[in-house]
């Protein structure tokens, strides 16, 4: 099935790239925080803002406050790295990373930003490595917010071409829960389709 | 990799406050910005230990974090949004200064991963943080205020009947109280011609002057009656206000109908005959009035005055009872309600007596129609009580009369009519 | 001799087969997309040697194995994964496996790999 000029060979290797690169993630992780990770089977979807909107709809639930932490990352591999934490895991992971029995609003919004810190940098420099690229982090930012409302409604209005990588990241032991998206958009997909295509000559080479 | 001559000169000129430590907190280098904005001197803190400066630091934590940094060779963010996690460096700001210490971003960063060292730097984003402040305390007062818009919007949904037409006289919205009290559904209203939707037999509507005022593009307002399914009769003072946008063009028509009803029946009751619903000698006074002072009458235009009386109703009531008494009455106001003209002023002047006025008749006309009503009180007949007569007085407005001169006449043709056997119409 | 691969992305699968038929390009290569076709195909084919992925739907590499080794105690079973957390490794050594490699696999693991199984 042709989604974009994205063919099932493209969406196949992004997501055994995002499986490699998030095995990486919990081994640091597990290493760093001292937290073991389940791994979920990543989605590889090829959409517009409306599509963002409803898959977003569809896997953060709106019943509870959420943390959003957003990091731009640049190169030819560019984008926008979210990670989203519901205020109860967020809570968990406060107390598992400061050690108090009521970690502060400052201690939870640090301890999440530490692990969204973490995440990407291991996430998104493993998938530049294996495509070959170098990557650029920016600051990132968090907020707080009222159920999933992630993207604000004016931006629903510009059409954009986008690639959503999403995967959930688990800490059963400590219930720690949250979701990962990584999205890039118009040129930046023929950018990564190019690279893909490299790696896929290596292969069938 | 590119050597650049006098490193340190080049952070010196950065705005930043660049330092550089190792995993055991020990600090390498210290950069100008930080001498000047910590009044701590780079020799002081070369070679010195963190530790001893800053002790509020959670040193645990840092170490964490420059252990990411090494390990994953990337750099790692602390974000200031919330408080100030790392050193403490006062702000001289006066004017404005929603914070005392500098808000601060922090980035680390790996320098020399082998030997543990990495690069910390500091920028002030204080300024950028009280907007964001500001910014959101604004943010806090607009929702607040559209809280209110929106209780207040709630409030006028329930309680008022109002509907927003277009120039078409369409129905754009209505207020759900409107809804409910006529009892329609949203889809049989909106997106409907006002006067179809009130032309149903569910309620009897006179919309006419409303949709007339839009297509007048004027302001009105207006008593309008409306008969409700159960029969019930309400009135509303209508108030139609056009709305326009920026450029003055008329966008839509807002219909505010005020119940009335409570008001409208007081007035009818100090003006109703309560047993036969016809005006009463009040009223008939008034009109009387009014037709005598304020309108011209002469020769060739004129109004008559016809009084009614039922004969022999005494005995009705004495024979049969006061309840047949009022049946009778009542057949006998209907009766004549029904036979008089539009225009004609029908009363009931007390006990079994009528007065009607006729505008715009001759004698001919009058005795014509008085006539009709004692041919019409003729054919009745009542289960108990059978058949009934009237007698009728008649008399036109002459130049020069009062009403009390042509009430006078009326009665002694009344008086005439009585004498010469009952049933029948006299004139003078 | 046969080999069983298993992992649900056709292109891991793909890589993994190309790289053991360097090695071994007489092997009989079988392939399953997840852990349940897995066990079936171990079942009717009695291959020499596994090489199973742990994160896959309808049944995962974990289960996968504890059912493997279920039917034979000695199975020839590597774990190759993109988890390498030290925890998933002892807890899949505990259920039987033979070895767990980290993803992708080149030429010279691949090697070793074949030399420490013993088939």
């Amino acid at each position: 099935m042709q989604q974009n000029g994205f063919t099932d060979d493209h969406l196949d290797m992004l997501r055994e790239l995002m499986n490699i690169a998030m095995g990486n993630a919990t081994a640091s992780i597990a290493d760093l925080l001292e937290a073991f990770g389940k791994m979920h089977i990543p989605q590889i979807l090829i959409s517009d803002m409306e599509g963002l909107a409803s898959y977003i709809q569809q896997t953060i639930s709106d019943d509870q406050r959420n943390y959003v932490t957003k990091q731009l990352f640049g190169g030819m591999f560019s984008g926008e790295f979210l990670f989203v934490i519901s205020e109860e895991s967020a809570l968990h992971l406060g107390h598992h990373l400061y050690d108090v029995d009521n970690p502060s609003d400052g201690d939870i919004l640090d301890a999440v930003i530490e692990l969204t810190n973490i995440l990407s940098a291991t996430i998104i420099s493993r998938l530049t490595e294996e495509l070959n690229t170098k990557v650029q982090f920016f600051v990132p930012s968090t907020e707080l917010i009222n159920g999933n409302a992630l993207i604000s409604q004016e931006d629903i209005m510009n059409y954009h071409r986008i690639i959503i990588i999403s995967t959930q990241m688990e800490f059963e032991h400590q219930n720690i829960n949250g979701h990962i998206f990584i999205l890039t958009k118009d040129g930046m997909i023929e950018s990564l389709k190019a690279l893909i295509d490299r790696k896929l000559e290596e292969l069938y080479a | 990799m590119v050597t650049i001559p006098y490193p340190n000169v080049l952070l010196d000129a950065l705005e930043i406050g660049v330092m550089i430590i190792d995993e055991n907190f020990e600090v390498r280098y210290w950069n100008q910005w930080l001498e000047i904005n910590t009044s701590h001197s780079a020799s002081e803190m070369i070679g010195k230990n963190l530790r001893d400066f800053y002790p509020q630091i959670d040193y645990k934590v840092l170490a964490r974090k420059i252990r990411t940094t090494l390990r994953l060779e990337s750099p790692t963010f602390y974000d200031a949004s919330v408080q100030n996690r790392f050193i403490e460096i006062p702000r001289t700001k006066i004017t404005t200064s929603l914070l005392m210490n500098m808000q601060l971003q922090v980035t680390i960063s790996p320098y020399i991963v082998e030997d543990g060292m990495v690069m910390v730097s500091i920028y002030d984003i204080s300024d950028l943080h009280e907007l964001k402040l500001t910014l959101q305390s604004q943010m806090k007062k607009i929702s607040e205020l559209n809280s209110e818009l929106h209780r207040d919007k709630m409030i006028i949904d329930a309680n008022l009947l109002i509907v927003k037409m277009d120039e078409e006289c369409k129905i754009i919205e209505a207020t759900t109280a409107f809804l409910d009290f006529f009892g329609y559904q949203p889809e049989s209203v909106v997106g409907n011609y006002l006067p179809r939707i009130f032309g149903e037999v569910s309620v009897d509507f006179d919309t006419i002057q409303i949709c007339d005022a839009i297509a007048r593009h004027q302001k009105s307002s207006g008593e309008v009656k409306a008969v409700l399914a159960s029969g019930e009769e309400v009135w509303f003072d209508t108030v139609v206000t056009p709305l326009n946008d920026d450029e003055s063009d008329t966008l839509s028509y807002t219909v505010i109908f005020h119940d009335i009803s409570d008001k409208k029946r007081i007035e009818l009751l100090s003006i109703t005959d309560p047993l036969t619903k016809l005006f009463n000698r009040h009223k008939f006074n008034e009109v009387f009035e009014n037709m005598v002072l304020r309108r011209h009458w002469d020769e060739h235009r004129t109004f008559g005055l016809i009084i009614a009386d039922v004969d022999h109703f005494k005995r009705v009531n004495d024979t049969f009872g006061h309840q047949s008494g009022d049946r009778v009455l009542i057949e006998v106001a209907h009766i004549f309600s029904q036979t008089i003209r539009t225009g004609d002023i029908l009363a009931r002047w007390g006990g079994e007596e009528f007065v009607c006025l006729l505008p715009d008749v001759d004698r001919e006309k009058a005795l014509y129609v008085a006539e009709k009503l004692r041919l019409a009180v003729e054919q009745l007949h009542f289960p108990d009580v059978g058949t009934i007569t009237s007698s009728f007085g008649v008399t036109i407005f002459a130049s020069g009369d009062t009403q009390e001169s042509m009430m006078h006449r009326a009665d002694l043709s009344l008086y005439k009519a009585k004498e010469n056997g009952r049933n029948r119409v006299e004139y003078l | 001799m046969k080999i069983l691969v298993v992992d649900d992305s056709k292109l891991a699968r793909l890589f993994l087969i190309k790289t053991l038929k360097e090695l071994e390009p007489t092997a009989e290569i079988l392939e399953a997309e997840n852990g349940l076709i897995a066990v079936e195909l171990f079942k009717a084919e009695k291959p020499s040697a596994v090489f199973l992925d742990l994160t896959m739907p309808v049944m995962d590499g974990y289960e996968a194995l504890k059912e493997i080794i279920k039917i034979d105690p000695n199975a020839q079973v590597v774990i190759v994964s993109a988890d390498i957390q030290a925890q998933a490794q002892s807890t899949v050594l505990e259920s039987g496996a033979k070895m767990m490699i980290p993803k992708p696999i080149n030429s010279e693991k691949m090697l070793s790999i074949l030399q420490q199984l013993s088939i």
